[in-house]
């Protein structure tokens, strides 16, 4: 059962490991599909794992949710939450997440 | 004349190409590094960041204080003592509804028809009243409290259940024990913001080689509940690895020597993040007194995958176990001023991303000075 706070690190490593698969396809590596897909989710595991495994990521994110921060916890849900519509919407109109 | 114009537009065309291939190279470069910067923000500044917030304030020098100190008198209760399936397991031997109920414990109560009616007296109490001078006994102070089937006597099955245990400590105004003033946390002063409390579960009364086979490695998760004037604040998902030896220096009266014990037992510390530590103290007022709580340990596992059942847990038998309480504080001004100065950087840092992952801003390209802004 995903709660919120697991698909914002979820959402956020999926698009750094499509950042990282585009990055390295432009730059001539990675141009099978297989190398590709498998480059790509291996990035994301690896990431989203190091995140919600070995870091305190989750606890803070979830602190600020629940307004344990004050009022900076919700402008950095806000300025996470911009970061991840950004990245979306280059993913959508230029093909890479960060442009 | 018209061929040395011919060659100089030629020249021209080229540079002009050539000019344009830089560029492009450069904004190439310029968005490979932006990309690399922005990830290695988010993997590997941010978690140290966020650890650094996390962690702010926190005590320096890790020295522990008793929680449960010389002025403590605690009186608590054992809430639950294995779960449903140890319970299962006492039906199964066809023992009668009495015995039953001397054995299990399920939601602080199990008990309706047996003794003098005082569940207090039966389940859970302090041995001698009193907490017992640190070192000479145990290397924390300490209280003797009654193991998990203290009073199932002969029908203890010798076997610990999965969990859950839980240990319900009311606070100093809800006295279980008429005259018997409940407080645990006596050593906590008013006001003090607490980071970390350390609970110690021993059973001191049995020595094993340090060498035995029943000594391993177990994990467990935790939970801890306060109460106060009615409100309930819960802190859950600790994940605890360790092993149930507990080893530690004792005095041995006979030899008058410092040796090295090896007994059954662990050390269970919850670590509060920062802005945990203050949302606690927002919850009580620094009211420690009174501050009633619950330990809850549960779904315990041994490490190398092997069935629980026979593992031995220090509060599982039928005599007594050593607890004990300790605390590390935070400087609540320190950490409130970097969880929130520092949160309030990460969410500007974090808004300058986004806006640097348009076409719009581009602040590393514009200092290399060849990409589109």
């Amino acid at each position: 059962m995903f709660g919120p706070i697991e698909i914002i690190i979820y959402v956020s490593t999926l698009l750094i490991s499509l950042s990282v698969v585009g990055q390295a396809g432009s730059a001539g590596y990675l141009n099978g599909s297989f190398q590709r897909g498998f480059a790509g989710v291996g990035t994301q595991i690896v990431s989203s794992n190091f995140l919600l495994s070995y870091t305190n990521a989750e606890s803070f994110i979830r602190a600020c949710f629940g307004g344990e921060v004050g009022i900076a916890g919700y402008f950095f849900i806000l300025s996470m939450g911009v970061l991840i519509i950004t990245w979306v919407s280059n993913l959508v109109e230029y093909k890479t997440a960060i442009v | 004349m018209r061929t040395l114009m011919k060659t100089d537009l030629v020249l021209l065309d080229h540079e002009q190409k050539e000019r344009v291939t830089i560029a492009k190279a450069k904004r190439r470069v310029g968005r490979v590094q932006f990309n690399a910067l922005a990830i290695i923000l988010l993997l590997g500044v941010y978690p140290f960041a966020i650890g650094f917030i996390v962690n702010a304030g926190s005590s320096t020098d890790g020295a522990y204080h008793d929680a449960y100190d010389e002025e403590s008198n605690g009186v608590g209760i054992w809430y639950e003592n294995g779960g449903r399936n140890y319970t299962e397991a006492y039906r199964s031997q066809g023992l009668p509804q009495y015995f039953l109920d001397k054995c299990f414990i399920e939601d602080g109560a199990g008990n309706k028809s047996y003794g003098t009616g005082n569940l207090a007296e039966r389940i859970y109490i302090n041995y001698n009243g009193n907490s017992l001078n640190a070192d000479y006994f145990m290397p924390y102070r300490e209280a003797l409290m009654k193991q998990g089937h203290h009073w199932c006597g002969t029908n203890y099955l010798g076997t610990s259940g999965t969990g859950p245990y839980s240990w319900y400590f009311p606070d100093v105004e809800n006295q279980i024990i008429s005259g018997r003033p409940n407080n645990f946390l006596t050593g906590i002063s008013q006001n003090e913001t607490v980071d970390k409390l350390k609970f110690s579960f021993v059973d001191r009364f049995v020595f094993l080689n340090c060498l035995n086979p029943d000594f391993t490695d177990i994990k467990y998760d935790g939970e801890i509940s306060f109460y106060y004037q009615n409100k309930t604040k819960t802190f859950s998902n600790f994940k605890f690895e360790g092993t149930n030896k507990y080893e530690y220096n004792a005095w041995n009266q006979q030899n008058s020597v410092w040796e090295i014990k090896c007994a059954v037992g662990f050390e269970v510390e919850f670590d509060f993040t920062g802005f945990e530590s203050l949302a606690l103290t927002d919850f009580n007022g620094g009211d420690w007194e009174r501050t009633g709580f619950k330990i809850t340990l549960d779904d315990f596992e041994r490490e190398d995958g092997l069935n629980f059942g026979n593992t031995p847990l220090p509060f599982n038998g039928v005599d007594f176990f050593s607890f004990g309480a300790e605390y590390q504080s935070i400087n609540t001004v320190t950490a409130g001023f970097i969880i929130k100065s520092g949160t309030f950087l990460l969410s500007i840092i974090t808004f300058a991303l986004a806006i640097a992952s348009t076409p719009y801003w581009n602040p590393l390209m514009k200092q290399i000075k060849g990409g589109v802004v």
